[in-house]
């Protein structure tokens, strides 16, 4: 049926939907031309409204086996058009996963108006309805952290994770590399482990309910952050994030690295600014922002880039052994 | 490094076209935007890169070790680049790489080193290298002869595929699914392969085809540019599938393993520059197999460089100096590196362009082996509107259904697919074609356009400052009229007949619209060229050719005029209703050009002008036609009006064969009538291009045919300036060239046609730009195409000083010809146009001159063995001094009977071979038993033992021997045997 997305500047975009269900929140572009499987089930996607600047989408359908977290993470997906799949594994069709769990598909919007929009003016807020009503205010992480504590694998070394929204992959890398995972609610204090991991997830870094738990472990243990949780590490140590215009969402940033450079997945709308203590070891070429960092003297790394991929390249796997490597050591 | 050799790829053929000139052209641009001085060698003068204005030395001479080391010690260069000029370029720079001469010089190759090139081309390094990375390849062996083929075929099963090593688009490659097949198409490979090797694979038939773009610096920055997928699945040769960016039907699992083994072989080879690597994936598994690594820019890189507007050969250029990508910025968004990979928001869909039409009685099968002489290109927000555009592109009419079509992979099947109202499931089993294609496919139709948005290599993430645009039914506008500008129609897809010569003539126009200050726009659809690299113009369309999308493009850029000479027919035939829309067309009117085609009309000026014509008359029926032939006598060369590239024209020399042609002419063209003309036989022909301004004439030296009448001029062999007419016939021509351009109304460029016979005749002149505009530009200097730009603005002749230019050197024009890839054609040339494309011979003689045409063209002299002459009646004199010739140079002659007899007869010792028609063993066994040097056949007049001298004709270019293509060019061949001749090399 004929939908509208309205932004909170009052620019409209018209569409189909999928159901009348009206949602609001942060609209973010992702130019990824594969993975919406991985991306629409990413916990750091919580409470946006997602625009893909590839306009055939639906093509390789869903498959559990690509999907990040146990549900579709967004409030709706924006589309320029969503077609049949034909894949050996994407059984199912976008469009039945998508209305099976709430989240409302726009079709026929001319994403790239919608996405040259929100690079010019930044990103905004937007209602999939008849009018803008501003999203309520959420606690992101709370909604897609893990309500307890599990434990994974079985390796000599136990890894704390501070879910914030952790990805599946993410957890796969770990596991991979022998680690045991003991996985904690986002506002749960680790306790018996021998190294950190912080996540990725949802929001800003500032409204993350585990920065003092970090403060407080974070010196004594091998240390990781991706995304939100290298955010969470600065912010834990002294240093500060911003807000970027647009964010970086896609599978094609150029990044330096003390190897070279590398093609990383992206997905933050926030990054670091500062970090005492924090040699820059990642720059993005595209805009000179910090992509990562390790500490001058302690074992403590963080990413803010997607080493585990899923979508995008895998250039980066690499950092789970480096991981691994101070974990072990 | 101050000095940089380039090397192109040489004459248009099936499987290297005006990608090249693209990828040359830009790498020429990229080393002197670094301060490197350029050197280039080229035997293709109908290119962009031969142009003085782009390179600091340009060396229009035959890419063969020969002659590029002697451009290379005349220059001394630092250093070569071998990887821009298609397997020609690289081929050449391997040899001189191998042999020393680039060490001996202290020449360095730059980019991609001979150790990694050898890696990726030879078969048996390459293989070995997958093994130990673990990369999968197809299962496969490396055999040097036939028995070990059937041999490795019974160990794996049929279908068997054939790929010979070294070779250009497939040639001599095929599938083999029997013994028999196996036999025929394994000796072919063989022969063909330069180091007669081919290798065998399992049959991947019915896997998907896809293929992934890398570029990557020396410090092993390796990114993906972009991936593709083909529509057709394997089993047809990239070059010949319809192709879509980016891959449509991969999830992101599949997309990843794919581009990371791509990453992993490009490391692995220690490529630095461009590289394209094959991939075969089965959609059932996922299983993958990598097919094959060119290691160099390729028509691929260039239809990956206008799908993403990532210009990869200017990258490769900049990193063969040693930049890295990080260092190098991305030229649409300026802000930000080329360290990246490309991402798109639209579709792009790729469909080849095929020359079937041109032959008869042969096979429309497409397979392995390359056929296409080219392509288009359509962007479209999604594939429905991306592949409606493709079709539009085409330039073709309807196609009626029939169910054949879809049985095979064939030049038609997209189109029957297309509308064949049958179910996907039907569809996918009879094509294996993906089904999500399929379901697509059912779904286009054409939407009109609301909008243009622009080609920014990172879907709107960045601002782009390039003017990269395509239309689209999609919302919102991202252009702004230009104002003050100029609209150049570009000439689509490469095909026979109209290739790269209009590409060369319509960046000119761009070129010459910015100089005069006005802003220019290009329209083209053709991803291989120049003119739509959008450095070229001040803004590209890249868009079909059609009156709907000009149009649009007219209304929303309210442009002074559109400039339709240059495109060929595919612009010609948008002039008239681009005036109907009441936009103007600058230069030439529509209906002027209109004029020049119609005959009563152009008879008429012709006669205002007192200037004579063959006889000739026009009919709508057989009887009116037999009427006519009647009156001005056999032989006459009849053909259908309206026609480029002489299609459907025949010299006809009996009632009998007029009235079959007849039959199939009318069938042709049915609301037009059939033109017959008196041909003159034993006549020589000549031709010109010119400037006209209204008031003034400037002229283009006077071209010569080499071959007599009867020839399309497009695959006439020419020097310039005339070797054999007299002064007064030449300043005949000039004069009647400038009569005629002064009275059609020409305002730019006219091309006129002469015969000459003791007196001299018009035989046709069109007011545009013609195939020779560029050979006549680099044989005298004389910029013919900026020029007449300049005078379609307004400008006067006088006023630009514009003077007329003699050639330094002589000039020989050569065609290049397919008939070694289109199988089952005959090469036996007439009126109808079956060249891809030409060379040019230039030296301070005559023969000099010829004798480099032929070598660029790939005529290869044998320094022994025989040659087969087999001649009729009137052409027998002809070739005395040539047999004598050859007789003395300790060649072995082999005559038929008749033949053998007059050269008896003349002192001319020669052994006798039986006609084919004759028993075994005769001149077909002796030409594949490989010692023949030279094949000289020429067909009576009244077409005798016609099997018979088309089965000679197939057998020389089968077994690649020189075959001449006329008795004018065997008399030629036999003056430059018989004199002493330097081969020196000078830069234009």
């Amino acid at each position: 049926m004929a939908c509208k997305l309205v932004l909170q500047d009052s620019t409209e975009f018209v569409g189909d939907s999928t159901s009348n269900k009206e949602v609001s929140g942060e609209v973010v572009f992702n130019t990824s031309m594969t993975g919406y499987p991985e991306s629409l089930t990413d916990p750091s996607y919580r409470g946006q409204i997602l625009v893909a600047t590839q306009p055939e989408i639906g093509n390789y359908g869903f498959s559990e086996e690509w999907a990040q977290s146990s549900q579709i993470q967004v409030e709706a997906f924006v589309v320029r058009q969503v077609n049949a799949p034909s894949h050996r594994k994407g059984t199912r069709t976008l469009q039945q996963v998508l209305e099976d769990q709430g989240v409302p598909l726009i079709t026929g919007v001319d994403t790239r108006a919608l996405t040259r929009k929100l690079r010019a003016s930044g990103t905004m807020n937007g209602t999939v309805g008849d009018e803008y009503s501003p999203p309520p205010h959420r606690d992101l992480v709370k909604e897609v952290t893990t309500k307890k504590k599990y434990s994974l694998g079985a390796g000599r070394k136990t890894v704390a994770v501070i879910d914030c929204g952790v990805k599946l992959r993410i957890l796969q890398e770990l596991l991979k590399r022998g680690l045991s995972l003991d996985v904690y609610p986002a506002d749960e204090k680790p306790k018996n482990f021998d190294a950190l991991f912080v996540s990725n997830g949802p929001g800003d870094p500032k409204d993350a309910p585990c920065i003092s738990t970090v403060r407080d472990i974070y010196e004594g243990v091998p240390t990781l952050g991706i995304c939100l949780g290298h955010q969470i590490i600065a912010l834990a140590t002294g240093g500060d994030t911003y807000k970027l215009k647009f964010g970086h969402r896609g599978g094609n940033h150029g990044v330096m690295t003390p190897n070279g450079v590398v093609i990383t997945s992206q997905n933050h709308g926030y990054a670091v600014n500062s970090a005492p203590g924090f040699e820059l070891t990642h720059t993005n070429l595209m805009d000179q922002s910090n992509e990562g960092m390790k500490h001058s003297f302690l074992p403590v790394i963080g990413v803010q880039y997607h080493p585990e991929a899923s979508p995008g390249p895998h250039d980066s796997l690499t950092t789970f052994d480096e991981f691994a490597g101070l974990v072990n050591e | 490094m101050n000095k940089v050799a380039v090397i192109g790829s040489g004459p248009i053929v099936i499987g290297q076209s005006a990608e090249f000139d693209y990828s040359g052209t830009q790498c020429l641009k990229a080393l002197r935007e670094e301060g490197v001085k350029t050197v280039l060698i080229n035997s293709n003068p109908a290119t962009i890169m031969t142009d003085p204005d782009m390179s600091d030395k340009v060396y229009i001479e035959p890419i063969t070790p020969y002659y590029v080391k002697k451009v290379l010690e005349k220059e001394m260069p630092d250093g070569l680049i071998a990887t821009m000029g298609g397997q020609t370029g690289l081929n050449v720079s391997l040899e001189l790489a191998e042999s020393g001469v680039l060490d001996e010089l202290g020449i360095k190759l730059l980019g991609t080193s001979v150790g990694a090139i050898r890696k990726a081309e030879d078969r048996e390094e390459f293989r070995e290298l997958m093994n130990e990375i673990h990369e999968p390849i197809p299962l496969s062996e490396t055999v040097t002869n036939v028995e070990n083929a059937v041999q490795f075929a019974k160990d794996t099963n049929y279908p068997v595929i054939v790929r010979p090593a070294y070779t250009l688009g497939g040639t001599g490659g095929g599938i083999a699914r029997n013994e028999e097949e196996l036999r025929a198409i394994a000796a072919n490979g063989i022969r063909a392969s330069r180091i007669n090797q081919v290798l065998l694979e399992e049959s991947l038939l019915g896997w998907g085809e896809f293929e992934y773009e890398v570029m990557r610096d020396a410090s092993n920055t390796t990114v993906i540019v972009c991936s593709m997928e083909n529509i057709d699945p394997m089993g047809v040769h990239t070059g010949e599938s319809v192709v879509v960016a980016p891959v449509q039907t991969l999830s992101d699992e599949d997309n990843q393993a794919l581009r990371n083994s791509a990453l992993k072989i490009i490391r692995a080879l220690g490529i630095e520059g461009g590289c394209n690597v094959q991939f075969a994936l089965n959609y059932e598994t996922g299983d993958y197999r990598v097919i094959e690594v060119n290691p160099r820019v390729s028509r691929s890189s260039a239809l990956a460089s206008k799908a993403t507007g990532y210009p990869i050969a200017r990258v490769a250029a900049k990193i063969a100096l040693g930049k890295r990508l990080h260092e190098i910025p991305n030229s649409i968004t300026q802000k930000t590196p080329a360290a990246f990979e490309p991402t798109l928001d639209y579709v792009i869909t790729k469909i080849p362009k095929w020359p079937f039409e041109k032959f008869k009685r042969i096979d429309r099968t497409i397979g392995t082996q390359m056929k296409s002489t080219g392509e288009v290109m359509a962007i479209g927000r999604t594939f429905e509107e991306s592949f409606s555009k493709a079709l539009a592109s085409l330039e073709m009419k309807p196609v009626e259904f029939d169910e054949e079509l879809l049985k095979f992979p064939n030049d038609m099947r997209i189109h029957a697919l297309f509308n064949s109202g049958k179910s996907v499931e039907e569809l996918h089993a009879l094509t294996g074609i993906n089904k999500w294609f399929l379901e697509k496919l059912a779904r286009v139709k054409s939407v009109p356009a609301k909008s243009f948005k622009i080609v920014d290599t990172c879907a709107a993430e960045f601002d782009a400052v390039t003017p990269y645009y395509y239309s689209t039914a999609d919302e919102e506008n991202e252009s702004e009229p230009l104002g003050n500008s100029v609209v150049v129609l570009g000439s689509g897809a490469n095909r026979i007949g109209q290739g790269v010569e209009f590409d060369y003539s319509c960046v000119h126009a761009a070129l010459a619209i910015r100089e005069q200050g006005l802003k220019s726009i290009m329209v083209n659809c053709n991803p291989e060229t120049v003119s739509t690299d959008y450095d070229v113009s001040d803004k590209l369309f890249f868009e079909p050719l059609t009156l709907e999308h000009v149009l649009n493009i007219c209304k929303h850029e309210q442009p002074r005029g559109v400039i339709v000479q240059f495109g060929g027919q595919t612009s010609l035939n948008l002039a008239k209703g681009i005036e109907d829309a009441g936009f103007k067309v600058l230069g030439t009117s529509s209906q002027a050009i209109d004029d020049a085609d119609d005959r009563e009309k152009f008879t008429q000026l012709l006669n205002r002008l007192d200037i004579p014509q063959p006889e000739y008359g026009t009919a709508f029926s057989a009887e009116e036609a037999l009427r006519v032939a009647k009156r001005i006598g056999y032989p006459v060369i009849v053909r259908p009006s309206y026609v480029i590239g002489g299609r459907a024209m025949q010299v006809v020399y009996s009632d009998e064969d007029l009235e079959e042609y007849m039959e199939e002419a009318v069938k042709v063209s049915p609301e037009h009538p059939v033109l017959v003309d008196r041909f003159l036989q034993g006549a020589k022909e000549a031709e010109v291009d010119a400037v006209c301004d209204g008031e003034d004439v400037i002229i283009g030296e006077v071209m010569e045919h080499i071959e007599l009448a009867g020839i399309h001029s497009g695959d006439s062999s020419c020097v310039l300036p005339p070797q054999t007419l007299s002064e007064k016939e030449v300043e005949t021509i000039r004069d009647y060239t400038r009569k005629i351009a002064l009275e059609s109304g020409t305002v730019g460029l006219i091309n006129v046609q002469f015969v000459i016979n003791n007196k001299v005749y018009v035989i046709e002149a069109n007011p545009r730009a013609s195939r020779t505009v560029p050979f006549v530009a680099k044989s005298t200097g004389l910029a013919l195409a900026k020029l007449a730009t300049k005078v379609i603005l307004g400008k006067k002749l006088k006023e630009l000083g514009a003077e007329e230019k003699k050639a330094e050197f002589v000039c020989v024009k050569r065609p290049v010809f397919p008939f070694l890839k289109i199988s089952g054609s005959d090469p036996l040339l007439g009126p109808e146009m079956k060249s891809t494309g030409e060379v040019m011979g230039r030296a301070d003689t005559y023969h000099a001159a010829f004798y480099k045409a032929l070598v660029a063209s790939g005529v290869e002299f044998p320094a022994q063995g025989s040659a087969i002459l087999s001649v009729c009646g009137e052409d027998k004199p002809l070739i005395v001094n040539f047999a004598r010739r050859l007789c003395n140079l300790g060649y072995k002659l082999f005559a038929t009977p008749g033949t053998h007899a007059f050269l008896g007869a003349e002192g001319v010792e020669s052994s006798v071979v039986e006609k084919v028609s004759d028993g075994n063993p005769n001149i077909v066994d002796l030409i594949r038993g490989g010692s023949v040097a030279f094949v000289v056949n020429s067909l009576s007049s009244a077409k005798q033992s016609f099997e018979d001298a088309f089965a000679i004709r197939r057998a020389a270019i089968e077994n690649s021997v020189f075959l001449a293509s006329s008795m004018q060019e065997v008399v030629v061949l036999g003056e430059m045997l018989n004199k002493p001749f330097s081969s020196e090399v000078a830069p234009l």
